[in-house]
């Protein structure tokens, strides 16, 4: 057995453990619901969920079953994360910055992540270019042509 | 003669230019992820007011039956449905295009899509009247065996661990149960957050699911987006041709269960799509291709969603209930109009309907130049463009249409956070599909659900309600046939080899 495919294997109890709770919370809740209409969907799908999960608990505790998830390659995690982090920051900061800076600044923010080649004079003055023309055209487009009332920020006035 | 009459009215030059004209506006629109074809038909429905009738409605149709093809460039160049009814094209049309055959999965979408679009249209013009009561005869119970039918396709897509699949579905029907209960009004799974009271937004959800996983991968390692081969191999409009007359039969079935599912008010073309994807996959002699690439993949799924172009038609004009969200802008655009929509609609307005049907197969016919040249364009731009403009571009793209859906930023930080959650998921055997079929057929299967119980309920007689209906019938018997026919095939092929091998 690899290192990776162990890693993997001590995740799926773990995973097992997630679904359950997430079972758990969902008949908890189901609780406080008045209709019967309400509950009878979500509580039937939450103990189907419960059963799966407990299937699948014992499935990796007697050793069998698929392991079909991947395993992490040599990958960046901090570009993933920075990309991850720019796309809620963008759209957590619409209200106060508008949409504009704030997909501005968030495209900013991911382009560099995304560079992999080596910053040209050509490169520097290309892409930021190429990007504000990007961002500007998308903004014209939903919020003249489409009329898509975008948000305009409470810092900025825009 | 009046057939005559009404074709040369629908090739007008001024229907020409609407139709070319409503198909590239909604092409261009229904390739943004986001930009659903309802928006697409909603946004350009003012300019149709001072039009006459029928012009009016070949534009609306030429916009709709474009968009909703549009959605086919996303979903196979990105791996996100450009629209909900794409969603089965990226089963198969993102693994051909990181092959290296991203431009033959744009001509098959195109074909395909020009063939569902024309069959949907046939059957609008031939049939309407008798197929309209196809909407009548489903009830409550018929639309959540549909539901069930679709969810079925998660055992098809489970990627080799069945299990792992039916808790991804779980979790996509939770939630689509998290909000306001649309009977009752409780509040549910919300936890106290406001941010969730909407609901989960279905689109913002499968654009996070399929497209941020992507986007966290790609931006980790300098490597390509899509595989490229050394010499540009055109259109492939020739291999294109050959693969639809060699599945000619998988293309026909999916147009007519399309067209059928589109008559379903409400139905829409995801599901067209997920239950054509489901069938051609059932009846392929090789299954196990579906999901790696498989042609007849993309033909089931995008002959399937524009056949319920027409298919849609069918009881928006004959009963005046729109069988597609989009129905439901056109008819209303319609009784601006004046238009009085019902059974005798096809003789005391013939001309009107007839001409925009005839204005309908000119603007899906347009659709194929016009398709596999955007199709080709949009191919070119995205193995062209650098990775550092690529990845921004689509970032930015997935916070805009998720945010346009319902002007809500509350979508878009649920968008992003669902694809961070789907890209955990897929590195411990989670696929994203199984939880977006579940969040698509979720509310579909609960009202069914609940509906046809408070009945059963009502009439002591719940058992009957579930499994009496003759329809009800028919759809169990394909879910059955879904979930089980491949192993019973496989089986079979088993016995007849066993004795040649002793």
């Amino acid at each position: 057995m690899t290192a990776e495919s162990q890693a993997r294997d001590t995740a799926t109890p773990f995973m097992a453990a997630a679904f359950a709770g997430l079972a758990t919370l969902v008949l908890w809740d189901t609780t406080s619901y008045t209709d019967a209409d309400s509950f009878v969907f979500p509580r039937t799908i939450a103990i189907v969920l419960m059963a799966l999960s407990i299937v699948l608990a014992l499935q990796w505790l007697f050793g069998f079953g698929k392991t079909n998830g991947q395993a992490a390659s040599g990958a960046s995690t901090f570009r993933r994360i920075v990309l991850a982090a720019a796309m809620l920051g963008g759209a957590l900061a619409m209200p106060y910055l508008g949409f504009l800076l704030a997909g501005l600044i968030a495209f900013a923010v991911i382009l560099v992540t995304a560079m992999y080649d080596p910053w040209t004079p050509y490169r520097l003055v290309v892409y930021p270019v190429a990007g504000a023309v990007i961002v500007g055209g998308f903004y014209l487009l939903f919020s003249r042509a489409l009329q898509v009332p975008l948000p305009t920020g409470l810092w900025t006035g825009f | 003669m009046a057939a005559i009459e009404h074709l040369l009215a629908a090739l007008s030059p001024f229907n020409v230019l609407l139709a070319l004209g409503g198909v590239i506006a909604g092409t261009i629109v229904g390739s943004l992820p986001g930009l659903t074809a309802t928006m697409a038909v909603a946004v350009l429905v003012p300019i149709t007011f001072s039009m006459e009738p029928a012009s009016a409605l070949i534009l609306m149709g030429a916009i709709y039956t474009g968009a909703i093809y549009g959605g086919a460039y996303a979903a196979i160049l990105l791996n996100t449905p450009g629209t909900p009814s794409a969603i089965a094209t990226t089963f198969d049309g993102y693994p051909m295009a990181k092959r290296g055959d991203g431009d033959l999965a744009m001509t098959i979408a195109c074909l395909a899509s020009v063939v569902g679009g024309l069959v949907g249209a046939l059957f609008l013009m031939v049939l309407a009247p008798p197929l309209a009561g196809v909407a009548l005869a489903f009830g409550p119970v018929e639309y959540f065996w549909l539901a069930v039918f679709g969810l079925s396709l998660i055992a098809s897509l489970s990627e080799g661990n069945l299990l792992k699949a039916l808790m991804g579905g779980c979790l996509g029907l939770l939630l689509s149960t998290v909000g306001v209960a649309e009977v009752s009004a409780d509040i549910r799974l919300t936890f106290g957050s406001q941010v969730l009271i909407g609901g989960i937004e279905t689109v913002s959800a499968l654009i996070g699911l399929y497209c941020i996983p992507v986007l966290i991968d790609l931006v980790a390692t300098p490597a390509r987006h899509l595989k490229v081969t050394q010499e540009s191999k055109g259109l492939r409009l020739r291999e294109g041709l050959a693969l639809s007359w060699k599945h000619k039969f998988n293309l026909m079935r999916s147009s007519i269960v399309g067209t059928f599912v589109g008559i379903l008010p409400g139905a829409g073309g995801s599901i067209a799509g997920l239950v054509a994807y489901s069938e051609a996959m059932r009846s392929s002699r090789n299954p196990e291709k579906f999901g790696k690439g498989a042609p007849e993949g993309i033909q089931a799924s995008e002959s399937a969603n524009n056949a319920t172009v027409g298919g849609g038609f069918i009881p928006t004009l004959v009963l005046g209930i729109p069988g597609t969200p989009p129905d439901a802008v056109i008819l209303g655009a319609l009784l601006v109009q004046g238009v009085k929509v019902g059974p005798n609609l096809f003789t005391s307005q013939g001309s009107i309907v007839y001409t925009f049907i005839w204005g309908l197969f000119l603007a899906t016919i347009l659709m194929l130049p016009v398709g596999l040249l955007i199709g080709r364009y949009a191919y070119r731009t995205i193995i062209t463009i650098p990775k550092a403009l690529l990845v921004p571009t689509v970032a930015f793209m997935t916070l805009i249409g998720s945010y346009s859906i319902r002007n809500s930023t509350s979508d878009v930080a649920i968008m992003v956070i669902l694809g961070c959650i789907g890209w955990v998921l897929g590195r411990f055997g989670f696929s994203a599909s199984p939880i977006v079929l579940g969040l698509i057929l979720g509310s579909i299967a609960e009202q069914g659900f609940v509906q046809a119980w408070t009945i059963g309920a009502a009439t002591h007689n719940l058992g009957g309600i579930f499994f009496g209906r003759p329809i009800s019938i028919a759809i169990i018997l394909f879910i059955v046939l879904s979930l089980f026919g491949p192993s019973l095939v496989r089986f079979i092929r088993g016995k007849k080899e066993r004795p040649n091998d002793g």
